[in-house]
């Protein structure tokens, strides 16, 4: 019996499993993937909003302008990065400047600082702005991160101070008695509260434990561009257009690893299981972020990707409980920045008035550096204790044998080719795995002792090599 | 700091055939480093036969002919690290290597860039749809098979008729998988003509011209693309959209040369050809810096791969006897070429080969080399495509000739 179930491994579970790992309640995670951050936490912006979009007396005011400041010490307590770049919010006609005053107005009522920028200092900050922009806005201290690297961070710690997670074990059904019993294909778990973080699924996992649930997530697609690192010094800040009621709009934004990364456009789709990239979408992507940024020498994208967004109909999110059920819906939005702060606002609302828990004193987990942000002689007194560290596996990011073999093992252990990818970036580079891949498959293989037609790419059902041997009948 | 005379980054047959030369002309300090556990590069995964028709007149597999070179690199005992990565080039030639034994730093009087390339993706293409699993480039599918004996799908599409597309159709219908089809967005192939007899005619294998993939689709596993039809401006006419059922998608789109390093010694790069800016002896915009093989522009053989890396070898001799800076004479390319190599030229030297590619095919055709307005030769040409590299000797006579910049001009008339 579990004192708690978290249901989903995204930002915001990981958040609320490290948060719960601080305590002496028994938490068990669960998540359907086979790698956690899979889905609405990974394909994002990695943008630490300040908090100035939300309209008043919102959760997302609430929980953006105190989440934001959380990520900012977490990111430094567990030496994850946090890029404090700065943004600038841009405006190409008189209306729009009128905007930004408002936006400014609103920002400085929140206590977030801000600055109108004239013509010449915008383009002296920011030199490949679009010819079209008059004015800017600028937020000193927005941020980015990566953002699964943070919720690794986050899980690594939770499962290193005991909590349980579950991989691959979505769950299908729900029954309520004293307690709650969650059902997955594999087992069932009992629990005296369920907290339902499942993202693009929050309403219809709702629904498992109460039939008549009324909220319909509103699904938005947003599709990106990232561009080769050899662009990394084209761009300095994030760059957004004015806000509209379809969201941030198409932004430009420098990665911590120094991709750019442009987009998302937004549309309401269907379905929320096909993360796909579309012709008219990447045009789109293509042809808007010209509205803030001067077209690239060169077009040297490397990866398309889309993210969709599980919105609600109400626009904010919705934190509630019922009979110990607590469900945390309609995360899009500024779900990162607000991740924290959700985290502990569901902890101080539904969890601590039920089990008045003890707060404990918890070790820190730090995952290693890497290597690419290390000295040679702090790289070298690694390889004398292991020469997998002097052994490069990946050269456009400049990883080494040791480093994917750490991540297999850290304490939320990685099992597939896109869990290694986000954790230590192989495969992320401008060969996008074509020098890498199958070597990884070797690493996986021989540390997760599985044959390599067992190595998944992705989910469960992306194992991809068939052995030649298999393939010819002997005699 | 360690110290080397000439330090070859890349250890396929660009870099060892460089080395082989270099030892053969007497220069003893070499020191060779290889990022895979082997010598050999790419060579070692193309288990098909047809290299070394040039060179020795035989049609050797890739690893024969690799081998061939090592054994003889290996007799000449030239000091090789393998496993060994650069991580950087400085511009005054320090190289920085990671490998087992350590990170270090080595100062080097010559560097020879013999990197290889890389394969074009589906990022570099943008083909949108799924990011299911299913999607590899034909070199990477040709590893996985060749190297280590494992098939990555069983009813395959290929976009692109490069030759690694070609030789890759063949070698998956010989390893019983489906071959669907290979599509082509220009409307000739880009493979050399003998591979598309051998590989697709051979197999039944259509080749759709003037066609491109405009979606995949699958859940978890590739399920499907999208073919069209593509106009002139190489747009996609969606109405023209024919689907088919596949769980693989292999690419053949072209090789970009792999210049990150040599961006970072700040060697100039030719935007045709992704490759350093070089001169008629195969010296890059940084002096001491020299680059062969597929790093400085892409070939359809392996034979002129060799060819290039024993030019260079011949280059660092001279440069070794005299480094005077000399008065280059700037080459341009005009009219249907896709460019011409070196881009820049010593009037001074014996003889120099031009290398080039033309831009659209052409059963006969007139290449010009122009110096002053005037026409120092007019060569006829037949049978011209963009897949076949073609390449001219510029005589002592002609060279005697220029005194201003050159001309490359090929016309059809």
């Amino acid at each position: 019996m579990f004192d708690i179930i978290i249901i989903g491994a995204g930002i915001v579970g990981c958040n609320l499993a490290y948060q719960l790992s601080l305590t002496n309640l028994k938490v068990l995670v669960l998540e359907k993937n086979a790698e956690i951050l899979n889905e609405v936490s990974s394909a994002n912006s990695g943008i630490i909003h300040t908090g100035y979009d939300p309209k008043d007396d919102t959760l997302k005011a609430l929980l953006n302008v105190k989440g934001a400041a959380l990520t900012k010490e977490l990111c430094e307590y567990f030496q994850v990065p946090f890029l404090q770049c700065g943004s600038m919010v841009v405006a190409h006609d008189d209306k729009e400047i009128d905007m930004l005053k408002a936006l400014q107005i609103k920002a400085a009522q929140r206590k977030i600082p801000c600055e109108l920028l004239s013509q010449e200092i915008l383009r002296q900050k920011e030199p490949h702005i679009a010819d079209s922009v008059i004015k800017a806005l600028f937020f000193p201290t927005t941020g980015v991160i990566i953002p699964w690297e943070l919720g690794y961070a986050l899980m690594d710690n939770a499962c290193f101070n005991g909590v349980t997670l579950k991989n691959s074990e979505a769950v299908i059904a729900v029954e309520k008695k004293s307690s709650y019993i969650v059902k997955t294909p594999k087992s069932s778990y009992e629990a005296k509260m369920v907290i339902n973080c499942t993202g693009l699924y929050g309403d219809k996992v709702a629904r498992l434990a109460q039939a008549d649930y009324p909220i319909n997530l509103i699904y938005k697609k947003g599709e990106y561009q990232v561009t080769d690192k050899t662009d990394a010094s084209y761009l300095n800040h994030i760059l957004f257009p004015l806000p509209t009621e379809k969201g941030k709009g198409v932004l430009a934004v420098k990665t911590v690893e120094g991709n750019l990364l442009f987009g998302p456009n937004s549309n309401i789709v269907e379905d929320p299981t096909h993360q796909d990239t579309t012709s008219i979408g990447l045009a789109e992507v293509n042809s808007r972020i010209h509205e803030i940024i001067k077209p690239l020498p060169q077009n040297r994208m490397i990866r398309q990707f889309a993210g969709i967004r599980p919105g609600s109909p109400t626009k904010d999110f919705i934190i509630e409980n019922h009979e110990k059920w607590v469900n945390v819906i309609g995360i899009d939005s500024p779900g990162l920045a607000s991740s924290p702060a959700i985290a502990q606002y569901v902890i101080e609302q539904f969890v601590q008035p039920e089990f008045h828990p003890e707060t404990l004193n918890r070790e820190l987990y730090i995952h290693p550096k890497p290597l690419l942000l290390m000295s040679l002689d702090e790289r070298n007194a690694l390889i004398k204790t292991n020469p997998n560290y002097g052994k490069i596996v990946c050269l456009c990011e400049d990883v080494s044998t040791q480093e994917v073999i750490n991540a297999i093992h850290s304490p939320c252990s990685t099992r597939s080719i896109k869990g290694i990818k986000r954790r230590v970036r192989p495969g992320s580079g401008r060969c996008q795995g074509g020098f890498c891949e199958s070597k990884i498959v070797d690493i996986l293989s021989k540390e997760l002792n599985i044959p390599k037609q067992q190595v998944l790419y992705d989910n469960d059902n992306t194992s991809f090599l068939t052995p030649m041997e298999d393939l010819y009948e002997t005699k | 700091m360690k110290q080397n005379k000439v330090i070859i980054i890349g250890g396929g047959s660009a870099g060892l055939a460089c080395a082989i030369a270099l030892r053969e002309k007497g220069i003893q300090d070499i020191l060779l480093l290889e990022k895979e556990n082997e010598l050999g590069g790419i060579l070692n995964q193309c288990i098909h036969n047809g290299f070394g028709l040039h060179m020795y007149k035989k049609e050797y597999t890739g690893p024969m002919y690799a081998q061939h070179h090592i054994d003889r690199f290996m007799e000449l005992q030239i000091p090789y690290i393998i496993d060994a990565t650069v991580l950087d080039i400085s511009e005054d030639k320090i190289v920085t290597v990671s490998e087992p034994k350590g990170i270090y730093s080595i100062q080097a009087e010559v560097i020879v860039l013999a990197m290889g390339a890389r394969e074009r993706t589906r990022g570099n293409i943008q083909i949108p749809g799924d990011r299911c699993v299913g999607v590899w480039t034909a070199g990477n599918a040709q590893k996985y098979l060749n190297m280590d004996g494992y098939l990555v799908g069983k009813r395959i599409f290929i976009l692109g008729s490069g030759d690694i597309g070609l030789i890759m159709a063949r070698r998956l219908s010989l390893a019983k998988a489906k071959v669907v089809g290979v599509a082509e967005i220009m409307p000739y192939s880009n493979g050399l003509t003998r591979n598309i007899v051998q590989c697709l005619h051979d197999f039944d294998i259509p080749l759709y011209l003037s066609h491109t993939i405009t979606q995949i689709k699958g859940d978890g596993r590739v399920e499907g693309i999208t073919l069209c039809q593509v106009d002139e401006n190489r747009q996609p006419m969606f109405e023209t959209a024919k689907h088919f059922g596949v769980d693989t998608v292999l690419l053949s789109v072209g090789l970009i040369p792999d210049n990150v390093l040599s961006e970072k010694a700040k060697v100039s790069l030719d935007l045709k050809t992704k490759g350093p800016l070089v001169d008629s002896e195969l010296m890059t915009s940084t002096p001491g810096i020299f680059a062969c093989g597929n790093v400085l522009h892409i070939h359809d053989l392996v034979d002129h791969v060799s060819m290039e890396g024993i030019l260079v070898a011949s280059s660092i001799i001279k440069y070794f006897e005299d480094q005077d800076s000399l008065d280059l004479i700037p080459v341009k390319s005009k009219g249907f070429l896709n460019y011409v190599l070196p881009q820049s030229i010593n009037p001074k030297s014996d003889t120099v080969l031009l290398k080039y590619r033309v831009s659209k095919p052409m059963t006969k055709g007139f290449l010009r080399i122009i110096c002053n307005d005037q026409v120092l030769l007019k060569i006829p040409k037949v049978d011209l495509h963009p897949s076949e590299m073609q390449s001219f000797n510029l005589t002592k006579v002609i060279l005697d000739k220029i005194n201003s910049n050159v001309i490359v001009e090929l016309s059809d008339e």
